[in-house]
């Protein structure tokens, strides 16, 4: 003993190995176990976190200013409106009347980031826990990756260099659009980056699931979450799911493993998911195929060196059960990304899966070295100082584009401006207010700023950011073509026109519009030249035009009886008609109904037969999801200029009718007529099933407190 | 036959040999991964889309008018968005009309009818910027200066220079001033920069006396300039001697550099404490393991 101590003390070598071996001893410390393995991954998760705070600046973060740029900036109203409009009805899903001639809110897109900022606004302003959601996917995506390698049973040091080789695919600047990095959460998706993150969880989540045949019911509210977080993170799970079917042993087990997972999840997301399902014919279509021009748009230098590590991983690993998981998922996203424009999916979403794996998947080539590698504990420290070095050194702009989203609307020099513009509009009109479609009003924080004009001047607008969600859509970005030097024309299935004034005007009317929003010298002059615009106010280089053949009411009746049109392309045969509409053509209904006698199938060849009444007397009241009107037409159809959803019930009236070009139609049998946006039999069905959801994840928890009760009874004995 | 089997000890070797094998493969592949990476650094900037204006900037007297044409084609390899020509003379500022898109190999035109209202001949400052922004909505400028004779040609006899400089946040641009003539110049110096650099001080004067040299600078400010990128600015000097009016302009190029340290750390710092590491971490591979 003594003869070895020499020893030690004598030779530098062994100092070394003493020195190691002091580290490995696993120390208690308030019953957790500590070893130098998780206080090493608990510093540079700690130190990761760092790193983030060091772009995102906490007094950015913290300051109560509306977030702003791209996309951000259109859904901080919705966050409002979920807070102030729906939660206090006990609602998540509801009826929004501010954009796009009004849409259901949250049935087509992702409620989870805004029901968190909700929920959070409770002890934070919203304007902060706004902010905080926001960057959620951004700062949980290291977690949850470290978390899944953990859950694969990566030895150490692999799980913490996985979380750190996310911050390469984090800081990628080469696309802010196609999601998960942090130029596309700062441009807007939010939403997808916070599925992503719970995706890669739930990645590692399943594995150990099924492996050690646990966490059903954990798996299953992660199923629910990445519905609610975004449609392709829940692909992306489904994708996961079917990689244990490919076992001859357990392929039985598995299954039944999946049906129980997926089949809870599922049960937790029906009050969304049928509902969703069920709406489906009124959602817009938006499909493309992105066009990528080089591999390093989607391999750009910055994921170069983790995608080399991934490629020796691979080889290296290819004999550990776990890589192949890694590789048939990537596959499998691969594929999708190919067949995506024919299956009706977005390809570009599966890139930054695709992206993710590749950063990170090099974070187990040490495996097969780590049993007779010296000094290991070495690493981390290693591949930290590389990979944060690495990442800083290949960041240009995200720092600015931090600044500019969280400084806000309100940090803007031109935020007085806007707030002038805001003013002149918050007035007692009912119209819409509609603009021109200009990158200068990126100025104010954002190019969609007046999507927000329903939050800073109290007005419906017609565009809007879910531009899926509404039936609307192709009429009001053919409106803004019209009234716009330049369009942004998102649909690829419709067609878009130019500046036309003149042609608009009937447009614009249909969709009662009061007041039309100017910034180019070209729009300005032509709506100085066009009959039926005044200009009403200038603010620097805005002008606000009015339309002084608007009444601004949006129930009225029809001149000319309804037509039935006769069509499998209603969406289609709309669009046609309402881009040859000049405010004397018969409305379309699409539904064959004994009410409906006028009937035809050729656009150019419409019965036109006026409809005899009275002078009508009609006063209206518009509330968020209720339309009240008082009208002297009783038995006269009556157009209403809000968009057709399902959900749209009437009392007064008899059945609410899709009429074109996305609107409602009541024939009142009163003169007192309501129109409310209530439930359907889906909504029922889904919140049953939720219910049962929750049932049996209740009935779980408490049948394993009961379990552990009996495994481990109390020391003490009852009194 | 004496067949020779392998015994217990051969495969102690082999296991050796592989455990010996394994260690330098993990030396071998830390040095490779901080190689890689350290060559990745070194490199030129990533190959990403650029945007590049080749202006062509003329202009002409007539009467009491200036008439100014611009000529800018795209020559990189995406569009230019919002372009804009802006000029600055005779006191004045106009604005061209803003043309959306400018796609590659297309040229934007533009020209301006100024009139002129000196009231002493000679030499004045003509300058052009171009304001435009990329796919991301993120705004550039560039600058053109040059001169124009009003009523007479007056070459000035200060002969300017400014010194290319790098800095990531603050920096500041010398410049230096040669009187070449015979008698002693009360020059007004000011800096023209692309908006994406703040400049400190609005004018600086200098006293010259003849045949001697002057020398001040600007304190500068990166206001939302990108890392990696050159920007050219222009340090104009204006005095009035003898009835007419000199300009001289000297050009000077800003190189803004990434910002060398890290969470309060430099760089060179980090690099010393990775090869530390990655010393110590290859030398443990070379020792035996109990």
């Amino acid at each position: 003993m003594k003869e070895e101590r020499l020893d030690t003390a004598r030779k530098p070598a062994n100092k070394l190995r003493g020195f190691l071996a002091s580290w490995k001893p696993r120390r208690s410390v308030a019953g957790f176990q500590l070893s130098f393995e998780s206080v090493a991954d608990l510093v540079i998760l700690a130190l990761i976190l760092v790193f983030f705070l060091s772009f995102f600046a906490p007094n950015q973060l913290f300051s109560s200013t509306i977030t702003t740029g791209g996309d951000t900036g259109s859904h901080y109203n919705t966050a409002v409106y979920l807070k102030e409009a729906l939660l206090p009805q006990g609602k998540i899903m509801g009826w929004m009347m501010g954009n796009y001639a009004g849409f259901p809110l949250f049935y087509h897109y992702f409620p989870l980031p805004f029901v968190l900022m909700a929920g959070l606004s409770f002890i934070l302003p919203l304007q902060i826990a706004f902010k905080l959601i926001s960057v959620l996917g951004i700062f949980l995506l290291p977690l949850s990756i470290y978390f899944s390698f953990r859950a694969l049973k990566y030895d150490f040091p692999v799980p913490i260099t996985s979380a750190l080789f996310t911050l390469p695919f984090l800081f990628n600047e080469a696309n802010s659009m196609w999601g998960a990095n942090i130029p596309s959460t700062l441009a807007g998706e939010i939403s997808y980056s916070l599925g992503i993150s719970l995706a890669f969880l739930f990645f590692g989540t399943l594995y150990a699931g099924i492996r050690d045949k646990k966490w059903i019911i954990l798996n299953g509210l992660l199923v629910c979450l990445l519905g609610l977080s975004h449609g392709y993170s829940l692909i992306f799970g489904l994708v996961i799911g079917s990689y244990f079917l490919f076992s001859r042993q357990s392929f039985k087990d598995n299954l039944w493993y999946l049906v129980r997972v997926f089949g809870l999840g599922t049960l937790l997301l029906g009050f969304w998911f049928l509902p969703f399902l069920a709406t489906l014919p009124y959602v817009t279509e938006y499909v493309t195929a992105w066009y990528i021009k080089s591999i390093f748009e989607v391999l750009p230098r910055v994921l170069i060196p983790g995608a080399i590590l991934s490629l020796l991983a691979i080889f290296l690993n290819l004999f550990d059960r776990r890589t192949w998981y890694f590789i048939y998922t990537i596959a499998l996203c691969l594929l999708l990304y190919f067949l995506g424009p024919r299956i009706g999916v977005l390809d570009i979403r599966f890139i930054p899966i695709l992206q993710i794996f590749i950063a990170i998947f090099g974070a187990t080539l040490p495996l097969v070295f780590l049993k007779e590698m010296n000094f290991k504990q070495a690493l981390p420290g290693i591949l930290l100082l590389s990979v944060i070095l690495w990442t800083a050194v290949n960041v240009t702009f995200i720092k600015g584009w931090i600044a500019w989203n969280y400084s806000g609307f309100d940090g803007k020099n031109t935020w007085p401006l806007l707030q002038q513009i805001s003013t002149h509009l918050r007035s007692p009109d009912n119209g819409r207010v509609v603009y021109e479609h200009s990158p200068l009003h990126n100025a104010f924080g954002t190019e969609r700023v007046f999507e927000s004009l329903p939050l800073f001047a109290q007005r419906n607008t017609l565009e809007g950011l879910y531009m899926q969600s509404s039936p609307s859509s192709p009429f009001i970005f053919y409106i803004q073509s019209e009234v716009s030097k330049v369009c942004s024309g998102p649909f690829p299935q419709y067609q878009y026109t130019h500046l036309n004034l003149p042609t608009a005007l009937p447009h614009l009317l249909l969709f009662n519009v009061a007041q039309y929003i100017v910034r180019t010298p070209e729009a300005k002059k032509a709506a100085a030249e066009t009959p039926g615009f005044q200009l009403e106010k200038t603010f620097g280089e805005y002008q606000i035009y009015r339309l002084t053949g608007n009444d601004g009411h949006y129930v009225v009746p029809l001149r000319y009886e309804p037509v039935f049109f006769r069509t499998d392309k209603w969406k289609l045969a709309s669009f046609d008609w309402f881009r040859n509409y000049t405010g004397d053509e018969p409305f379309l209904v699409f539904r064959d109904d004994p009410r409906f006698k006028e009937k035809a199938s050729d656009l150019s060849a419409l019965p036109k037969v006026p409809l005899k009444m009275a002078q009508p007397e009609i006063k209206e009241t518009i509330k968020n999801e209720e339309i009240i009107f008082d009208t002297n037409l009783i038995g006269q159809p009556h157009l209403i200029k809000v968009s057709y959803h399902p959900n749209w019930q009437v009392e007064g009236a008899d059945k609410v009718y899709f009429v074109s070009p996305s609107f409602m139609l009541v024939y009142p049998q009163q003169t007192h007529v309501r129109l409310y946006f209530g439930q359907t039999i889906w909504n029922y069905l889904g919140e049953g099933m939720t219910l049962v959801g929750l049932m049996l994840v209740l009935f779980s928890l408490i049948r394993c407190v009961k379990v552990s009760h009996l495994l481990f009874p109390s020391s003490d004995p009852p009194k | 036959m004496n067949l020779k089997l392998p015994t217990s000890n051969f495969k102690t070797n082999i296991k050796s040999q592989i455990t010996n094998l394994k260690r330098l493969g993990s030396s071998v592949l830390v040095f490779a991964l901080c190689f890689e990476v350290g060559c990745l650094m070194l490199e030129v900037p990533a190959q990403a889309s650029y945007i590049s204006l080749n202006t062509a900037l003329s202009s002409k007297v007539q009467g009491k008018n200036l008439k100014v044409m611009i000529s800018s084609t795209n020559k990189g390899d995406e569009s230019a968005y919002n372009l804009r020509a802006e000029i600055k003379v005779a006191g004045q500022s106009l604005l061209a009309e803003k043309r959306p898109e400018l796609p590659v190999n297309t040229a934007y035109q533009a020209q301006f009818d100024v009139p002129l209202t000196h009231q002493v001949p000679g030499n004045y400052p003509l300058l052009l910027i171009l304001h435009y922004t990329d796919a991301n909505q993120y705004p550039f400028s560039a600058l053109s200066v040059q001169t124009y004779a009003f009523g007479r040609e007056a070459p000035s006899p200060i002969f300017g220079q400014a010194k290319a400089t790098a800095f990531a946040k603050e920096g500041e641009l010398r410049f230096t001033l040669k009187n070449l003539g015979e008698s002693e110049v009360r020059a007004k110096t000011y800096l023209v920069a692309p908006q994406e650099l703040s400049i400190s001080q609005e004018k600086v004067e200098l006293v010259l006396s003849p045949k001697s040299e002057g020398s001040a600078s600007f304190k500068l400010k990166n206001f939302s300039a990108l890392n990696g990128s050159t920007y050219q600015l222009f340090a104009v000097t204006e005095y009035e001697s003898g009835g007419l009016h000199y300009t001289s302009v000297a050009p000077g190029t800003v190189k803004i550099t990434a910002e060398e340290s890290l969470l309060g750390l430099s760089y060179i710092l980090i690099y010393l404490l990775l090869a530390a590491l990655v010393i110590a971490f290859i030398a443990a591979q070379f020792i035996k393991k109990k």
